[in-house]
């Protein structure tokens, strides 16, 4: 067997078609040091190492919740877009025109947070962008609803072509998810991971996305006419199943890149065209969509038979993972004679935070646990975990292989050090969010009681870790970037 | 305390993935055949998978006998002892009754009039005991019985507004606790 070549590129793909991709990592990387930051000022205020006065808290709470669902949701398209292009025909002009959507709806975020105030924290739970007791004004309210409705209609507007382009390939969505191959004869051809995990996406956020967008109208008008009000318990399910959907989503267009990366340096071939694979993104699928009434655990009024599907689903939907994605990469490493990078080190790290975050994550959708976990910073411990160490290690490992492979960016001892930084700070930092919710520390709290005050200060020094290393990663990204943008 | 369980679970289950996956970094250099290695880690795979099942059902089965909502509750078909009505506001508290007896089964009738809420029950070592939402046009029961006499705290753990961590009141959990076990 020859020397594998992990940095072979993709000549499937054509030049304008790889900027549209480079483009979109250039964003996410941006805004996830941003938002690290604004994290980190968070953190350090619980921690009176800063004196954030509560309105500004508040504010980058809203800021970095927004921000890193927004731009997780970018790299995630980033992503998805690069594979799933060299498999279907995607148009160039709607990921550009979904890119600037998005930014469009970034500036009127920003406008309403800095300019106006705003501060619902991302879940502008109904009525409180109406009833702020004065904090900020209808205009501000508009400007954030109006400015998340763009994003959501730039990302529609990216799943229905991805709908368009798979179905036009492959004759249907079902085929899509290789349907023919797991519900009856096997061939062994079903379609590549890229296009299944596109297809399953581009089902779960049409979806998502467009119950996001009917409670953004109906928040809208009420802001406009208050005699037109909504039920806060039917507007509650509306934005979790959104919010969920939508950030769930991200991670399972991010790993697309292991599915296709991790085999290049490895040799080996990831088993896709079984029945065990196909089943599990159809398991999914379904999953994705109806797990989110975890999220209302507490609201006892609800009926009983949401509250135990939310606990059952959430138990479930981890075992596809486990079963195909994190067991897949250390199958497929496994005594690989990998020669390890950057790039293949952060894939596989996220697979990593992907497998251990469930643990923590089912745990809290237990309803008795729920009980004394549900808004103390577990919640926010668990999904740092599959977000920070899981989808963004993903996301900054594709991002390193592109300017590898494309700019000619070799790793450094820089690069590697910045790697294992990460990891320990990823660790430390999240921990320090599962420690302080073992200890009954609310989240979205501006300020902290004196016994939690020093949980706030250790998890600041190991978030700088992170921020350092991600700088890292992300100078990186932009010194060859130019140079993976002109390649032939 | 059940947070303590669920903390030892937690770093029981990370640290098992943990360990795996750092056996696989650190023999991931020394190459072997591909094809024995996947037959014989694919091969086991059914078997943890099932065992995983089995392990979900039992967990599934432990906790789903106990949910704490109201219609579900073994004591909802007896009365409570008391009932106390709890409403949220931007932002404070009116409760009812703010000094209650210990040992008591208290259901609370928990109301917002605003905004979303949430009602979460602190006790003076800044531990959590229970909690539900607070939301308006919607009553959340929940029912608790304090061991303890001393002070605890209604915080409000459903973000609500600039003043939403202020959002404090205190009760105060009189008696003798002679049912109940030893005072501190
Ligand atoms: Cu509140």
């Amino acid at each position: 067997m020859s020397t594998p070549n992990p940095y072979q590129p993709d000549t499937s793909i054509s030049r304008p078609q790889r900027q549209v991709v480079l483009a979109y990592m250039a964003v996410t990387g941006l805004v996830l040091l941003l938002m690290m930051v604004a994290g980190l000022l968070m953190r350090m205020s619980q921690g009176e190492w800063l004196n954030l006065s509560p309105d500004w808290f508040y504010k980058l709470l809203t800021l970095h919740g927004t921000g890193m669902v927004g731009i997780a949701g970018v790299a995630g398209a980033g992503i998805m877009w690069y594979f799933l292009r060299q498999y279907v025909e995607l148009s160039l002009a709607i990921a550009w025109t979904t890119l600037i959507l998005v930014l469009i709806g970034v500036v009127l975020i920003l406008g309403s947070i800095f300019i106006g105030n705003f501060a619902s924290a991302w879940t502008f739970l109904y009525p409180l962008p109406a009833r702020p007791m004065g904090a900020w004004g209808n205009g501000a309210a508009t400007a954030f609803l109006g400015g998340l409705l763009l994003v959501g209609v730039g990302f529609l507007l990216f799943y229905l072509d991805s709908a368009r382009a798979i179905i036009k390939r492959y004759g249907g969505l079902g085929k899509g998810l290789g349907w023919p191959q797991l519900f009856g004869h096997n061939d062994g051809n079903a379609p590549p991971p890229a296009v299944i995990a596109s297809t399953m996406v581009t089902i779960v956020n049409s979806l998502g996305v467009t119950g996001g967008a009917i409670i953004l109208v109906m928040s809208l008008i009420n802001l406009h006419v208050p005699s037109f009000t909504v039920d806060p318990l039917y507007a509650k399910n509306l934005i979790y199943f959104f919010g969920h959907v939508f950030i769930n989503a991200t991670i399972y267009m991010a790993v697309i890149a292991v599915y296709h990366l991790l085999p290049r340096y490895t040799g080996r071939p990831w088993p896709s065209s079984n029945k065990a694979f196909l089943a599990a993104w159809t398991a999914s699928t379904i999953m994705v969509v109806i797990v989110y009434p975890h999220h209302l655990l507490m609201d006892f009024a609800q009926p009983v038979w949401l509250h135990v599907t939310g606990q059952v689903i959430s138990y479930t939907s981890g075992l596809p993972v486990l079963a195909v994605t994190a067991y897949g990469a250390i199958v497929n490493v496994h005594r690989s004679g990998i020669r390890w990078d950057l790039a293949a080190g952060l894939l596989f790290l996220g697979t990593f935070g992907w497998a251990a975050g469930i643990i923590p994550a089912m745990i809290d959708a237990t309803v008795v646990v729920n009980l004394i976990m549900h808004n103390t910073l577990w919640v926010p411990g668990h999904f740092h975990f599959y977000l920070l160490l899981g989808m963004m290690a993903m996301a900054l490992g594709f991002m390193t292989w592109l300017v590898r492979t494309y700019g000619g960016l070799a790793d450094g001892a820089l690069a590697r050090a910045a790697g294992w930084l990460y990891v320990l700070g990823g660790i430390g930092f999240v921990g320090m969010f599962l420690v302080s919710g073992r200890d009954s520390v609310p989240r979205r709290y501006a300020e902290h009681l004196e016994s939690w005050v020093s949980h706030g200060q250790i998890a600041s020094v190991f978030a700088l870790l992170v921020i350092l290393a991600t700088t890292v990663f992300v100078v990186r990204f932009l010194a060859g970037l130019g140079r993976a943008a002109r390649a032939v | 305390m059940l947070q303590n369980t669920v903390w030892l679970m937690t770093l029981i289950g990370m640290g098992f993935v943990t360990a795996v996956y750092l056996y696989v970094f650190m023999r991931s250099t020394q190459p072997a055949d591909s094809d024995a290695v996947k037959k014989r880690l694919y091969g086991i795979r059914p078997w943890w998978f099932v065992l995983l099942v089995g392990i979900i059902i039992v967990a599934l089965s432990i906790t789903l006998g106990r949910l704490p909502y109201a219609d579900t509750h073994a004591r909802a078909a007896t009365a409570p002892d008391m009932t106390v009505e709890v409403t949220g506001y931007q932002w404070y508290w009116i409760v009812s009754e703010s000094t209650l007896p210990v040992g008591t089964d208290i259901a609370f009738q928990v109301r917002a009039e605003d905004v979303n809420h949430s009602f979460a029950l602190y006790d003076d070592n800044d531990q959590l005991l229970v909690q539900t939402q607070a939301m308006p046009g919607y009553t959340n029961i929940v029912r608790h019985t304090f061991e303890q006499p001393g002070t605890y705290r209604i915080m409000c753990l459903e973000y609500c507004g600039l003043a939403h961590h202020a959002m404090v009141t205190e009760l105060t959990v009189t008696g003798t606790d002679n049912e109940q076990g030893e005072r501190r």
